[in-house]
């Protein structure tokens, strides 16, 4: 899950590593017109470009995410432990699934670039859903619990993957669809969890939706 | 529509200086947690990061969303009161969430260095007769700040300040799902969370 820091921490840390180029430059013989310069140009490369990622590159990380919860819905909705309304339920975000990896798939081509297959069986599903982070597996029999909680920390992982690709995407169009996207998959988390706990205030718990990355 | 001569300004000011102190202070963990709102991790009280200092353009921008979470706040205040459950037990909720994000983007805006917008004396709020009829007018501002953020995002130029921004619109989307459920509709009305659902 995200390490949550608070604001003074985080602004503590930039300070440092801000008076840190500034030493290097000074020692350097450069002035200060040209460190503040350097420091603007810094803040106005995108992260995503200063590692090298493109859209192209940042949307096919997010489809894959995407590839990964539609590979599990249509896995899980067929377990026979699943109640009839667990089962209704699945089958509903199933298809917004469906719809993610259509409307992402799309921008790809868009972009020029090839469709990523999605996992092809069990074993590369689990893989990536432990490289994700997610504990769970989806070989073998599991409980209604347990398959809703595996596709929680799915959609936990959904949602912190649309988080990432907004704040690095330099067409500011696509980040607004992966805010939409990322909506939808918060309010996929709140349903998920309601089915789950049968609590209200427990399925929308803080203001704030980062995911888990 | 009528004037609603709510004199809400100095509770929302009170609320919002309160939950300012509280997000600020080091007693947020434990008020927040005694508050019950605890999120397991996955949805914080507070994001994970403060963005970069938002330019001016940003300001505007920053300053008309926390307008929209004054009205949104002005109309979970003056409905809870009248609410039948399980829809009051869910606002109360969601009006602490509002003041968090009111508290957030004038943080974000005090951090430019820039003043944040004041919640109005009065809102122009709809006033229906039951309980339904406000879940349903809270539900349309719900989806009116939605479209609003998705309208902002793009124009919003620090990455983080973007993304920060996403994070509040999820959880009024969480709010859609959730006041939809309880007025006997599909939750989730489409893929997109667009603000028409």
């Amino acid at each position: 899950m995200r390490t949550l820091s608070s604001q003074s921490e985080s602004g503590d840390r930039d300070e440092v590593g801000g008076a840190r180029t500034r030493r290097g430059l000074i020692a350097g013989g450069l002035g200060a017109s040209t460190t503040f310069a350097l420091a603007t140009l810094w803040q106005a490369v995108p992260p995503a470009l200063a590692r090298g990622e493109t859209d192209a590159e940042l949307i096919a990380k997010a489809l894959g995410v995407q590839q990964l919860e539609l590979f599990a819905y249509g896995r899980l909705r067929a377990s026979s432990e699943l109640s009839p309304d667990a089962v209704a339920l699945l089958a509903q975000l199933h298809a917004l699934e469906v719809e993610h990896v259509a409307a992402l798939a799309a921008q790809l081509v868009r972009l020029g670039s090839a469709v990523p297959a999605g996992p092809g069986d069990l074993g590369a599903a689990d893989v990536a859903l432990a490289r994700h982070g997610v504990s769970g597996r989806l070989a073998g029999k599991r409980s209604q619990h347990e398959c809703v909680k595996l596709l929680i920390d799915l959609e936990s992982v959904a949602e912190g993957a649309c988080y990432a690709a907004i704040a690095d995407l330099a067409d500011p169009e696509l980040g607004a669809l992966a805010a939409e996207m990322m909506g939808s998959e918060a309010q996929q988390w709140t349903l998920l969890d309601q089915l789950q706990h049968h609590d209200v205030v427990q399925s929308v718990p803080g203001p704030f939706v980062e995911g888990s990355t | 529509m009528v004037r609603a001569c709510l004199r809400k300004k100095s509770i929302l000011e009170r609320a919002l200086s309160t939950r300012r102190r509280l997000l600020s202070g080091p007693g947020v963990a434990l008020a927040l947690a005694g508050a019950g709102c605890g999120g397991a991790g996955r949805s914080s009280q507070r994001l994970s990061a403060l963005p970069p200092v938002p330019r001016s353009h940003d300001v505007a921008i920053l300053n008309s969303a926390l307008d929209h979470e004054y009205e949104l706040i002005a109309a979970y205040t003056a409905s809870i009161p009248l609410l039948a459950e399980p829809g009051r037990l869910a606002a109360e909720q969601f009006l602490g969430q509002h003041l968090a994000h009111a508290g957030e983007l004038a943080g974000w805006i005090e951090h430019a260095r820039a003043t944040a917008s004041k919640p109005l004396s009065a809102y122009r709020l709809s006033r229906p007769r039951t309980s339904a009829g406000m879940l349903s007018a809270l539900l349309s501002l719900e989806n009116a700040m939605i479209a609003s953020y998705l309208a902002a995002i793009p124009e919003l130029a620090p990455g983080k300040l973007r993304a920060n921004t996403a994070s509040i619109l999820a959880n009024e989307a969480q709010h859609v799902a959730v006041l939809r459920s309880v007025l006997g509709r599909q939750p989730v009305a489409s893929a997109l969370v667009t603000g028409r659902q």
